[in-house]
């Protein structure tokens, strides 16, 4: 047994977990629930950053892991729980009777994420990944409109078993060529064809959760039917940690190896330009950023594929900023759709007159996801970009700019029609003071980590350098 | 090329039992038909009545909370195993009872939400 405290971070959310499951039993009201929520949120976020420079294994030796790289993830991953459930105060689409619950779904998934990016063992990875999943499947069900979100889980539910069964294959392969399920021994084996494609087949259960091309079905029709909480939540913090995962089994796991490089390139290409161009004809808006996660779990592709040190960590850097950024998208979709309704582009009209506040919170996050500056989208796309440059990879560069390019499209068009057009209906949208701090603390964010992106580059290249 | 050799094989294999499964029983098994085999299923108790009978949707639940405990027993018999040695006698039932209390919470979650109430 080695250090325990190493695991507090996760025990606290895990505690924050087991609150919000005794106030759940003992029939509190939502509000107390919530506020505890929120509360152990914020531990949550200030035990991993207070935990940012440990490093160790908390149990047996090379089954878990605590460096530099899981500690930075991890706080991305609190950050997006705390900020998910700090806008939850009063959440209109989700079931009136299921409320309760669904911090509860939120902490352990989150435990689970946390989990998963210091797993470096294969089983270990596998059951943190099924944890994580299991919450966000119930918390898709919760949608107000029980059709949609029996649909949005359903999807979600098979998709992700399918993908499930596919790793469990795709570990049983490395298991059969590396005699190991652990990490550091598999990296010692000489990597054969067989052993790649047992990589790749891994892969493919967290290039579903990150929404990668061929794996990226389940995004637009979950996204649109699941409460907007909850997809707040699925879009911020469990892409952190799929690529978390992603860089370990990479880095960790073994050599760069042609074959396995070209397929992720052709995944990279794919996953940019299919969630592009799908977005551009969408009117739903969070079907927009359903497929614009796509697109950018392609950006986020390219720094993996580099293959590099700098790649690695400018792929950290972009996963752990990319959550304020979706953040505050979604933290408009959540006070527009406060009756449990989809926002689509017309009821966004006019949001300016309506309520200043959220049509800058949008217009911060959908600038971040074009990257354009001062925000930090746009130091992400640039070190993503850079590091593909330094690996000889310019023509991937510039289809990521192209990509770039069309993306500006159905991003800015969301910003004229919150700023340009008239509303159709003039009545100010009320915005309640936690979710006024929370779009403040994302903006905050996104515009601080875009000015001064110094503090964060530097904890991802000692992130990247941990796992390399 | 010597590296594919292992994946070719790995595929032979796969495809081999694929066909083998399908090929043997078709050639050793014995034909026979009657009755039984005109059974809608078989699970060793004869079958009574339509299908198309009413019951309680509440069984559906009660299911769900069985197949949560039943699974979880597994984990009982590796503790059985070791129970009776020096190291672990206390211990064990220690960490047992831990677990159990954790299981059980999944039951006092239903208990509190009204599962087990009998509701038509």
């Amino acid at each position: 047994m080695g250090d325990l405290t190493l695991f507090v971070p996760e025990a606290v959310v895990l505690l924050g977990a087991i609150v919000a499951f005794v106030l759940s039993v003992i029939g509190s009201s939502y509000r107390v629930n919530w506020i505890a929520s929120v509360i152990m949120a914020i531990l949550g976020v200030a035990m991993s950053i207070a935990w940012l420079g440990a490093a160790g294994e908390p149990f047996f030796p090379g089954i878990y892991r605590v460096d530099a790289f899981s500690q930075l993830l991890k706080v991305g991953i609190t950050t997006g729980l705390f900020l998910s459930v700090l806008i939850a105060g009063n959440p209109g689409s989700v079931r009136e009777h299921s409320r309760i619950d669904f911090p509860m779904f939120l902490f352990f998934s989150a435990v689970g994420m946390m989990m998963m990016v210091s797993a470096t063992e294969l089983i270990t990875l596998y059951v943190a990944l099924e944890l994580s999943a299991y919450g966000l499947y119930i918390l898709a069900a919760l949608n107000k409109r029980q059709r949609e979100g029996s649909e949005a889980a359903a999807k979600y539910v098979l998709f992700g078993a399918a993908s499930s069964a596919v790793t469990l294959f795709g570990i049983s392969l490395i298991f059969g060529v590396a005699r190991s399920t652990l990490l550091s021994e598999i990296i010692a084996t000489q990597p054969t064809p067989l052993m790649v494609i047992g990589v790749l087949l891994a892969l493919s259960g967290v290039l579903f959760k990150l929404a990668v091309f061929p794996f990226h079905a389940w995004a637009p029709d979950t996204y649109q039917g699941a409460p907007h909480e909850a997809v707040t939540f699925i879009g911020t913090a469990s892409k952190v940690a799929a690529v978390g995962v992603i860089a370990r089994l990479l880095f960790l796991a073994i050599p760069a190896h042609d074959s396995l490089v070209n397929a992720l390139l052709v995944l990279c290409v794919a996953s940019m330009t299919v969630g592009n161009l799908a977005a551009i004809v969408q009117n739903d808006i969070k079907r927009v950023l359903a497929y614009s996660t796509v697109a950018q779990a392609g950006y986020i592709l390219i720094g993996l594929v580099s293959f590099s040190s700098m790649g690695v960590a400018s792929a950290i850097y972009y996963a752990v900023i990319y959550v304020p950024i979706v953040f505050c998208a979604f933290l408009v979709v959540c006070v527009l759709g406060a009756d449990g309704s989809n926002p689509t582009k017309s009821s966004i009209a006019g949001l300016y007159q309506r309520s200043p506040l959220l049509a800058a919170t949008l217009l911060v996050g959908m600038f971040g996801l074009a990257g354009i500056p001062p925000t930090s989208g746009f130091m992400g796309k640039w070190f993503l970009f850079s590091a593909a440059i330094k690996s000889d990879l310019l023509w991937l560069v510039l289809i990521g700019a192209i990509n770039a390019t069309v993306s500006l499209y159905y991003y800015l068009r969301i910003i004229k029609e919150a700023y340009l057009t008239p509303p159709a209906d003039e009545t100010a949208i009320k915005v309640s003071p936690a979710t006024a701090i929370a779009a403040g603390l994302g903006m905050t964010l996104v515009l601080v980590m875009g000015i001064y992106p110094r503090l964060l580059w530097e904890l991802a290249e000692a992130a990247a350098k941990a796992i390399n | 090329m010597t590296d594919y050799g292992q994946l070719i094989a790995y595929l032979g294999i796969g495809f081999a039992l694929g066909i083998a499964a399908l090929v043997v029983p078709s050639l050793i098994a014995p034909r026979y038909k009657g009755a039984e085999t005109e059974k809608t299923y078989e699970c060793g108790v004869d079958t009574v009545g339509s299908a198309w009978i009413r019951f309680g949707i509440s069984f559906y639940l009660f299911a769900l909370i069985f197949v949560a405990f039943e699974v979880d027993i597994l984990y009982l018999f590796p503790v059985a195993l070791v129970f009776n040695e020096e190291m672990f006698g206390w211990r064990a039932f220690v960490e047992v009872f831990i677990f159990l209390l954790i299981l059980s919470l999944a039951i006092v979650y239903a208990w509190r939400k009204g599962v087990i109430r009998w509701t038509r």
